[in-house]
C-alpha cells in the first residue's frame, strides 16, 4: 500500500504544489502544508474506494487541510533538516524564458480569499462544475454564480494592475 | 484574459511536470511525522486532559482511602469527596469528547461539511458548557473549602474561637493563593492564551463557511 501511496503522492505532486503555492506566502510554509497534506492524505487512503477519481479525491483533502489548518505552528527542527534537504516546490515565478502572465495571475490570485482561491484553481484546472460540488459541497448552481463572480474580480484585479505597470 | 492565464497556469504546469519526483524516504518520513492539524491538536489536548484529571482523581481517592489527615467522622471527608467528584465529572466529558473526536473524519468531507465540523468542534473547545463551568468552579472551592475538614477537630481542642479563626485563616490562605495564580495568569495560561487566537481563527472558519454558503 505504501508504495502505491508513493506512486500516487509522485503522479500528482502538481496538484499539492499548486495548492501551497496559493495557500502559502513563504517556503518554510509551503514545505509545511505539504507535508501536512501528505500526512493527511495517507492517513485516508486506506478509505478511499475509487468513489471519485483520485485527483478529486486528493483535491478534496488537500484544500479541506490548507483551509482548515492551523496557520500559527512552527515547524520542528527535527523535521526542517530533512525537508529542506530533499526537497523543492517549484513556484509560481516565471523563469527567464516564461511567460510574465504567471507572476500577473499569481498577483491576482493572492488578492482573492481561501475560498475564491480554490475555486478558482479548480477552474483553471478545468475541472467540470460536479467535480468542483463535490469537492467544495457547493451546489452546481452556485458554482457557476460564484465562478462568474470571481472571473470579473479577477478582470478587475488584472486589468488595474496592467494599467499600473 | 482569463483564458490567457489558462495559458500561463498550463506553463506551471510544465514547469511541475519538468520537477524532481520526491524520494520514497522523504514521502515515508512525511507520513511518520506527527500532525500539525487543527483538528489533531484540539485531541491531543483532551487527552492530555483526560491524564491530568485522571492523575488528581487517582490522588483524591488516595487521600480518602490512605486518610493520612486521620479523618474520624464522614462530614471531614467531605470536601475531598466533593473534589473528586468534580475531577470525576470533568475527565468524564473529557473523555466524552475525547471519544466523539476519534470518529470525526474532516479530511475524507468536503470543504463545507470539513469547515462546519472543525467550527463545531472549535466552539465547543472554546466555551465549555455551563455545567462544566460550574463544576470547575465548585473544584475551585473546594481548594478553599478543604481546611473545614478539620474545623470539628479544632474546636474540640483548641476551643471554639481559635478553631474557627484558624480554620479562617487557612480557607483565606488557600483563597489568597488562587487570586495570586488568577491574577497572575496561572489559569488564563492553561484556558485563555489560546482562547482569543482559537476565537479569532474560528470567527474566519465561520466567515468562510459563510462565503460557501452565500447565494
Amino acid at each position: 500500500m505504501k508504495d502505491e501511496f508513493i506512486v500516487m503522492i509522485n503522479e500528482h505532486r502538481g496538484i499539492l504544489y499548486k495548492i501551497c503555492n496559493l495557500y502559502c506566502d513563504d517556503e518554510e510554509d509551503r514545505k509545511d502544508l505539504f507535508q501536512e497534506m501528505v500526512l493527511q492524505l495517507w492517513k485516508s487512503y486506506p478509505g478511499f474506494r475509487s468513489q471519485s477519481s483520485k485527483s478529486t479525491w486528493m483535491y478534496r483533502i488537500a484544500l479541506n487541510t490548507s483551509i482548515t489548518r492551523l496557520r500559527k505552528e512552527k515547524r520542528e527542527p527535527s523535521r526542517r533538516s530533512l525537508m529542506d534537504a530533499d526537497f523543492e516546490i517549484p513556484d509560481f515565478n516565471p523563469g527567464p524564458d516564461q511567460h510574465e502572465e504567471l507572476a500577473l495571475l499569481r498577483n491576482a490570485i493572492d488578492q482573492l480569499n481561501e475560498i475564491e482561491k480554490a475555486l478558482v484553481m479548480l477552474y483553471l484546472e478545468e475541472k467540470s462544475y460536479e467535480e468542483i460540488s463535490d469537492i467544495t459541497g457547493i451546489t452546481k448552481t452556485n458554482v457557476g454564480v460564484k465562478l462568474n463572480r470571481i472571473k470579473l474580480k479577477l478582470e478587475k484585479i488584472i486589468n488595474k494592475n496592467c494599467h499600473v505597470r | 484574459m482569463l483564458d490567457e492565464l489558462k495559458t500561463a497556469w498550463k506553463t506551471y504546469d510544465k514547469k511541475i511536470e519538468r520537477s524532481r519526483l520526491l524520494s520514497d524516504r522523504l514521502i515515508v518520513s512525511m507520513i511518520r511525522e506527527k500532525s500539525q492539524s487543527r483538528l489533531t491538536r484540539v485531541k491531543r489536548n483532551y487527552l492530555m486532559g483526560v491524564g491530568y484529571m485522571l492523575f488528581w482523581f487517582v490522588l483524591g481517592l488516595i487521600v480518602i482511602f490512605s486518610n493520612p489527615f486521620d479523618f474520624k467522622r464522614t462530614t471531614e471527608y467531605l470536601p475531598i469527596a466533593v473534589y473528586c467528584i468534580c475531577v470525576f465529572v470533568l475527565g468524564g466529558a473529557m473523555l466524552k469528547t475525547t471519544f466523539q473526536l476519534r470518529n470525526v473524519k474532516v479530511a475524507d468531507s468536503n470543504l463545507q461539511e470539513a469547515l462546519l465540523s472543525i467550527t463545531e468542534i472549535l466552539k465547543k473547545y472554546n466555551r465549555p458548557g455551563k455545567f462544566l463551568g460550574l463544576t470547575l468552579k465548585i473544584l475551585l472551592s473546594t481548594a478553599v473549602l478543604f481546611p473545614l475538614s478539620f474545623l470539628q477537630r479544632k474546636i474540640e481542642n483548641e476551643g471554639l474561637t481559635r478553631g474557627i479563626l484558624e480554620t479562617l485563616l487557612a480557607m483565606s490562605i488557600s483563597g489568597v493563593l488562587i487570586i495570586i495564580a488568577h491574577k497572575a495568569g496561572a489559569f488564563r495560561e492553561k484556558n485563555s492564551t489560546k482562547f482569543d487566537e482559537y476565537q479569532r481563527e474560528l470567527q474566519e472558519l465561520r466567515t468562510l463557511s459563510e462565503e460557501l454558503n452565500e447565494e
